[in-house]
């Protein structure tokens, strides 16, 4: 039998449940959303900046919205809303890293911006599995745009609409993205079929 | 390199779908290291908001909006049947309150005007309390909703 507590549905609802009291300056029910969203966010950001910069993406994330809850109007998913934040953090990070690069210059025909997303050390050796290593890898090797829609697409089960919203684009981008990144995921984790 | 448990090759949708299986499997460690800290800074963090004036008998002092709108919601939860949905504090140019306009839903069923009435005593209560202002009632506006389905606030 479903536990309807946890459906999709309920999950909505108890979000706005707690936006609700947090943008009436509830600090509880902000720090209940913190602790419903905060992985996923984090995830997220990992995924996009790297290890090292995510928690800091995250902080912002968590910042932002704690101040602009005003703004949020429940019209869509307040993970959706999330992760557009952690978004735009992360891009904004991510220009003003390739503006003020710490090491060598990169290569200009280089695939994406690469921040050693594939050295996340505890998580990755937790579970050893040399399959993480070359899907990691795979992943880094993705331009930005595809591995934003990819992971929040077919890991974290946003659907189009969603994904366009967080990635401040249109459903057909999105469609073709997430195309070209399954595409050339399976090709570079073909030696695991 | 391939899993010895696997006697037939996985197709590419396969794959994927491992692949994105692998990643939610994996241990939140980054998270649960920042988790803490995170949520600290966050809530440190001031929201912009205007302050109104409040009086005592040996001066004035700025009370926060957003430290004003925290005591009524805290109130307003302690009326049973009341969800708060918005506080609105109306500030005049010399940041003096001039009204409150408190937007609440009420299952269906309730007692409306007793449930408004209510609201606008506490609303009128909580500013007194905390600035030291009384506000008239016609300064109170409550603007209720009916709901359908009234979901507890705990």
């Amino acid at each position: 039998m479903s536990d309807l507590r946890h459906s999709p549905a309920h999950e909505a609802e108890a979000d706005d449940e707690l936006a609700r009291r947090a943008r009436l300056g509830d600090k509880r029910a902000f720090a209940d959303l913190v602790d419903r969203h905060g992985p996923v966010v984090h995830r997220f950001a990992a995924r996009l900046v790297g290890p090292d910069e995510a928690d800091d993406v995250a902080q912002e994330t968590f910042v932002t919205a704690w101040t602009s809850l005003d703004r949020y109007r429940g019209a869509s998913a307040f993970r959706t809303w999330l992760l557009g934040i952690a978004a735009n953090h992360a891009r904004h990070r991510l220009r003003w890293d390739a503006r003020h690069p710490r090491g060598p210059l990169p290569d200009p025909d280089e695939p994406a911006t690469v921040l050693g997303a594939h050295d996340a050390g505890p998580d990755r050796r937790a579970i050893g599995d040399a399959f993480v290593d070359a899907l990691e890898k795979a992943l880094d090797e993705l331009p930005v745009m595809q591995r934003a829609c990819w992971i929040l697409r077919d890991v974290e089960g946003l659907s189009y609409a969603e994904v366009a919203e967080v990635q401040a684009t249109t459903v057909t981008a999105v469609r073709g993205a997430l195309h070209r990144a399954r595409t050339a995921l399976a090709s570079r984790l073909e030696p695991w079929r | 390199m391939k899993d010895e448990h696997e006697t037939v090759p996985p197709s590419g949708d396969e794959l994927l779908a491992r692949a994105a299986s692998t990643l939610r499997a994996l241990t939140d460690d980054g998270w649960v290291r920042a988790h803490p800290r995170v949520l600290e800074r966050a809530l440190r963090v001031v929201r912009p908001a205007r302050s109104v004036v409040g009086r005592h008998a040996h001066g004035t002092f700025e009370v926060a909006v957003p430290v004003l709108v925290t005591r009524i919601r805290e109130h307003l939860d302690d009326i049973g049947d009341v969800r708060t949905l918005k506080v609105t504090c109306v500030v005049d140019d010399d940041d003096d309150l001039d009204s409150v306009r408190v937007e609440v839903s009420v299952a269906f069923g309730s007692a409306i005007a007793a449930v408004a009435e209510r609201v606008r005593t506490e609303v009128r209560h909580v500013v007194a309390a905390a600035t030291g202002v009384r506000l008239d009632a016609d300064q109170v506006a409550v603007d209720l909703m009916v709901e359908d389905v009234h979901r507890p606030t705990s």
